[in-house]
């Protein structure tokens, strides 16, 4: 058999099926309105399968194509309204069809009888009682009553008509019409399969005679041939006389003419022996199983076994793309030309031009090869509808689908490997995401659930989102899940973000199960799909909320053959990381090594904007060994102390006794020697670091340097080093070096890298960062007072800093005043309210502007000034005096803190006053008896706050967290008229706070203040958002109560 | 060469084939065949696995055996291997009647 034939019928068929399902929905859609182009689309298409598996024998693949193509004529002539049951069953067949087509080679073994008996007792489904059609009838036809009749298939007859076929009924013999005109038999049955179709053949065997009668010279066959060829060009298939021709049917005359006789005098000839129609009252069980469900005979061939065509064997690219390649190939070979002439004259100038030249048709040439291997990602997209719609009539869901960016290209390969993927996450959502209609009701949602399934180029890549509006995926059952199978420790699970815990069902074991779906909502084979998708080099994150929905996002490179990747090297061999898979690239300076680096266990892991994130040394991993240049000899050596004063992950090491007495003798020479000559000879102690992800994990790859980013050509490994699982593929460099491509899942993998450390320190560790998370930071300008004695304000306070010098100080009347801006500001220093040193003589001096109940003020203090950001907790009790509220220790140095605020309510008892008379009575100040609550887990901001509040009037209920304080408003509920809160707070942040608050018809209306270090536009939108109506920056007395007061003259109002 | 054997046990005769079954051959297997039946063969089996072409006159023979088994109420069965032979017996409708089993 002809392969390449029968990969062009697999391919061609594959093509027909790609939009059958899209087209029969479409159909279902339309119901009775048949759109009759469509249904006609997907006739052919059936036709044409069964055309092609006819001519390969492919038996199994005919029947189940021409069983479908009965239903489909059927609806074509309006006999049935295709309503959802046929169409299943129709989606059902061209499913069973994409199979046995993908797998040719077993299809004539398949059993196939399900469906098309599905086919058959469908027709009284669609079809009025009376006008079931018998498949198995037949009409016997003959051109002549002096001739034999043929019986053929009535649909097969009435099809080619339709089809607009010439019918005829071919006399001939196959010894005198054939081969004695130096023909073969098989090249004559070859010819008339291309041109057509044998609708059935007769071999007289009577003619035969028998073994012992004489020799026959003859070999009779009848045929009955439907063709485009018309009557003028039929007769050049065979050698035969015309007149042995007849012509049963010509699509614009059907009255049927004997070919021979064409030219005188037309006959009709067409006679049927039976009724034109049969019509059965009731269908005929025994004819038509024999027709549609019969079991082969033992004698019956299983015939052809032709070879399964790989999926990815053919491609069809438009004419005008290959004329492009053409073109650039003609480019190509001009280049090459020019170069190789430049070569031989030694002309550096036209080299570079060449060389220019070259650079610019190959991109060309790789951007255009590309657009050959791009296929719309609709092709796999198209399929969904189908899915969901099966999923919502089997669980009696409501759903509807949204695709967007069917048009988004993306390499062949990929398309086809995306497919599994896709579908089964699809299932999933449609199946375990989307709640029934009743669940959803109860929760509050429309009773039609969303899918949404989006691709998009973004960054160089596809991105491909699959979103649900369904329950969502609850982290701590899938956690209890895991754990329950064993497949993480309860160390692990505690160590575990929310994020970590939804990874867990893409591990293999964790949702094999029914029970996977009642735990986490899920189906099956998650892993798989991550496999699936790690092996097209994409990553696939999850983002899910309990109880409203899901979304995976999955990234892939545009293509796979070149991909963009960053070079790195370790100890001088270049290694390329697919760009996909780098986050983010570190370096950590030496001196911040210890503190960036820790050690858990035996593994290191990166303290990284206050997450834990494992490092692997790539260099240990695959076995290099470190050297360093050795300045004596200019050589580089292998370097034996274990990356100096790095943290080294804890290793094994067995030594002697002498051996260790060795060992820590050279380790003592090396640090002499260091002593000596400085940091000259130790290893550069940076540490760079590409921090990787595997989808579901990050971790920081330490290697030697970076280099740059490119474009790489994926070669596949060599058969020795296709076991390593750390290695993806190689590429060729610039300089025609050799340099691997990492896997990073695979590096990960070897490294036994898990999401997160479980370990007790890595738990300490991240108990620590949460705990840094909920301390507050301060900002506060630095400044001196005496020389020796470091203050600080908060950075709030200060309106502005300027140097002055002591002259500029004027006192008058016991008063310090210095001109500022045309008026005169008072100046005040530290030791007027407390008992610190005087500023001193002889300094630059600096004023750090404030505003105090509205009028500004000047604090002098000295050089240096700086601004420091700190979360030092700060002791507000043993420097505690007027005008300093607290000490901290920052830079190993205590400083105090300033309270500019007591300094000039001490030192100017009238501004207060004053202020408060200036001010709109009463509604604008509603102070006095009004209690506030204050939620602040900081007691030196607690009491900072609350003092301001008192002595702005207020009477405050204060909490340590937003747990105590909510339990402090439940006490008090008819008294709080305003809620003031920390953010980050243990038990209870402050956005918890709130919304219990706006969820409590009690309390829901009090107007709630956020009090934050340093707030974000993400922190304030986050607030905004639960209902927090306000942001005040913590310790900006005047700005709090400004808006307090602001906010419940409103209320009161 | 085309060549073939004729293998005969009791009431069952195997005609085996080591090439194409083409016109040359047909007059002596017939001969052959004619005898063996005549011995008492009532089981005919043609084993054209290595064949990958017959003409005519081949058919034509094995047409003739199907219709002296029939009369005489035996078996007949041809074994083919080649998709070609096995397409131009489907198209020719011969696959029933001459008890072909394809491997």
């Amino acid at each position: 058999m002809d392969d390449s034939l029968l990969k062009d019928f697999i391919a061609e068929s594959r093509e027909h099926l790609e939009t059958i399902e899209a087209d029969l929905l479409t159909i279902e859609e339309a119901g009775e309105n048949i759109d009759e182009e469509l249904v006609n689309k997907v006739f052919r298409a059936a036709h044409s399968i069964k055309g092609g598996s006819s001519f390969f024998a492919l038996n199994k693949i005919k029947e189940l194509a021409h069983g479908a193509e009965t239903l489909l004529d059927m609806v074509r002539s309006r006999k049935m309204v295709p309503n959802a049951e046929i169409i299943n069953i129709l989606l059902q067949a061209f499913d069973k069809l994409r199979d046995m087509i993908n797998h040719a080679a077993e299809s004539n073994e398949t059993d196939i009888s399900i469906q098309l008996s599905s086919l058959v007792n469908l027709t009284p489904v669609g079809t009025p009682k009376l006008q079931k059609i018998n498949l198995s009838e037949r009409i016997n036809l003959t051109p002549s009553p002096d001739l034999p009749v043929i019986p053929v298939a009535k649909i097969d007859y009435e099809r080619a008509q339709r089809r607009a076929s010439h019918i005829y009924y071919i006399n001939f013999d196959l010894i005198h019409d054939v081969e004695r005109n130096n023909k073969t038999i098989l090249q004559v049955f070859k010819d008339l399969n291309a041109c057509g179709e044998i609708l059935e053949s007769q071999v007289d065997y009577d003619a035969m005679g028998l073994l012992d009668g004489p020799m026959q010279n003859q070999l009779p066959i009848r045929l009955i041939f439907a063709t485009v060829l018309d009557p003028l060009v039929i007769g050049g298939l065979f050698e035969t006389e015309e007149k042995n021709i007849y012509l049963l049917y010509a699509p614009h005359n059907p009255d049927a003419e004997n070919v021979s006789e064409a030219k005188s005098e037309p006959e009709p000839v067409a006679t049927p022996s039976l009724p034109e129609t049969v019509v059965a009252a009731e269908p005929d069980p025994a004819a038509e199983s024999d027709l549609i469900t019969r079991k082969p005979d033992k004698n019956e061939p299983p015939v052809a076994t032709p070879p399964a065509a790989p999926a990815d064997s053919t491609l069809r690219v438009s004419v005008s793309l290959l004329e492009s390649l053409m073109n650039l190939a003609g480019e190509l070979v001009l280049s090459r030309n020019q170069l190789r002439e430049a070569m031989q004259q030694k002309d550096e100038r036209n080299l570079v031009v060449s060389a220019q030249r070259i650079n610019l048709v190959t991109s060309e040439l790789q951007d255009t090869i590309m657009q050959t291997r791009m296929q719309p990602i609709g092709t796999v997209f198209g399929k969904f509808p189908r899915v969901v719609r099966d999923i919502a009539l089997a669980q009696k869901k409501e759903m509807e689908l949204h695709i967007v960016g069917k048009d988004v290209g993306l390499d062949k390969s990929l398309v086809e490997g995306l497919s599994d993927p896709l579908i089964h996450m699809i299932r999933n959502a449609a199946d375990h995401g989307v709640e029934t209609p009743e669940e959803r009701k109860r929760a509050g949602k429309k009773t039609q659930g969303t899918l949404r399934l989006e691709a998009r180029h973004e960054a160089g890549q596809v991105v491909i989102e699959i979103a649900d509006d369904g329950k969502g995926i609850d982290p701590e059952r899938i956690g209890q899940s895991a754990l329950k199978k064993g497949l993480i420790t309860p160390e692990k699970l505690r160590g575990m973000s929310d994020k970590d815990k939804t990874a867990l069902i893409f591990l293999p074991g964790l949702s094999t199960a029914d029970k996977v779906t009642d735990v986490s909502g899920r189906g099956v084979g998650m892993d798989v799909v991550k496999t699936n998708l790690d092996r097209l080099g994409g990553k696939v994150e999850i983002e899910s909320e309990v109880g409203k929905g899901t979304t995976f996002r999955i990234k892939l490179p545009l293509t796979l053959a070149i991909i963009p990747s960053l070079i790195i090297t370790v100890e001088g061999e270049r290694f390329a990381i697919p760009q996909i898979s780098v986050v983010e690239l570190l370096r950590i300076q030496a001196e911040h090594v210890k503190k960036r680096i820790e050690v858990v266990g035996n593994a290191e892991v990166l303290l990284l904007r206050n997450q834990l994130v494992p490092i692997v040394r790539f260099a240990d991993i695959v076995g290099i060994l470190p050297t360093y240049m050795d300045p004596r000899t200019g050589r580089r050596e292998i370097d034996r102390r274990a990356l100096g004063d790095r943290r080294s992950p804890h290793r094994e090491i067995v030594e002697s006794a002498e051996e260790h007495k060795t060992h820590e003798a050279q380790q003592q020479q090396i640090q002499n020697k260091r002593k000596q000559n400085g940091r000259r000879e130790q290893l550069q102690s940076d540490l760079d670091i590409v921090v990787v992800t595997t989808g579901t994990m990050q971790f920081g790859l330490v290697v030697e340097s970076f280099r740059n980013t490119e474009e790489i050509v994926v070669k596949p490994l060599g058969r020795h080093l296709k076991g390593l699982q750390e290695y993806a593929g190689a590429t060729i460099m610039g300089d025609g070096k050799v340099a691997l491509i990492l896997d990073v899942g695979g590096v990960a993998a070897k490294a036994d890298l898990a999401p997160l450390s479980g370990s007790t320190r890595a738990e300490e560790l991240a108990n620590a960062a949460e705990k840094e998370r909920l301390e507050d930071t301060h900002s506060l300008l630095l400044f001196c007072n005496a020389p020796d004695e470091l203050c600080a304000i908060p950075l709030s306070a200060v309106l502005r800093v300027e140097r002055i010098t002591e002259n500029q100080v004027e006192t008058a009347g016991g008063k310090r005043t210095m001109q500022y801006r045309g008026a005169s500001l008072p100046l005040i220093t530290l030791s007027d309210t407390a008992s610190v040193k005087p500023l001193g003589q002889g300094r630059e001096l600096e004023v750090i502007v404030s505003r105090v109940h509205g009028r500004e003020v000047g604090l002098l203090g000295t050089m240096p000034v700086d601004v420091v950001e700190t979360r030092e907790k700060i002791d507000q009790e043993t420097h505690r005096q007027t005008g300093i509220a607290g000490s901290a220790i920052i830079h190993d140095k205590t400083v105090l803190l300033t309270d500019i605020y007591e300094m000039v309510d001490t030192l100017f008892p009238d501004w207060k006053k004053e202020n408060e008379a200036a001010a709109p009575p009463k509604n604008n100040n509603p102070g006095n008896s009004t209690t506030v609550l204050l939620a602040e887990d900081s007691d030196f901001f607690r009491a900072q706050v609350k003092r301001y509040l008192t002595e702005g009037g207020y009477t405050v209920v204060e909490g340590e967290d937003g747990e105590a304080a909510w339990e402090q408003l439940l006490k008090n509920v008819d008294a709080v008229k305003a809620v003031i809160t920390d953010i980050e707070m243990p038990r209870l942040t402050g956005l918890g706070l709130t919304e219990r608050i706006r969820k409590d018809k009690r309390v829901a209306s009090l107007p709630i203040i956020g009090l934050t270090s340093l707030a974000s536009d993400e922190d304030v939108a986050r607030g905004k958002a639960v209902g927090i109506d306000d942001y005040q920056i913590k310790l900006d007395r005047e700005k709090l109560l400004e808006t307090l007061n602001k906010m419940l003259s409103i209320t009161e109002a | 060469m085309e060549q073939y054997t004729l293998t005969q046990k009791k009431k069952s005769c195997i005609v085996t084939f080591s090439g194409n079954f083409t016109a040359g051959l047909v007059p002596d297997l017939k001969k052959a065949l004619l005898k063996t039946v005549a011995a008492g063969v009532i089981d005919l089996e043609f084993n054209l696995e290595e064949t990958k072409f017959i003409d005519s006159n081949g058919i034509g023979l094995l047409v003739a055996a199907s219709n002296s088994m029939a009369q005489k109420k035996g078996e007949m069965k041809v074994i083919l291997k080649s998709d070609e032979v096995a397409r131009l017996f489907q198209n020719m409708r011969l696959m029933d009647r001459l008890g072909v089993v394809k491997r």
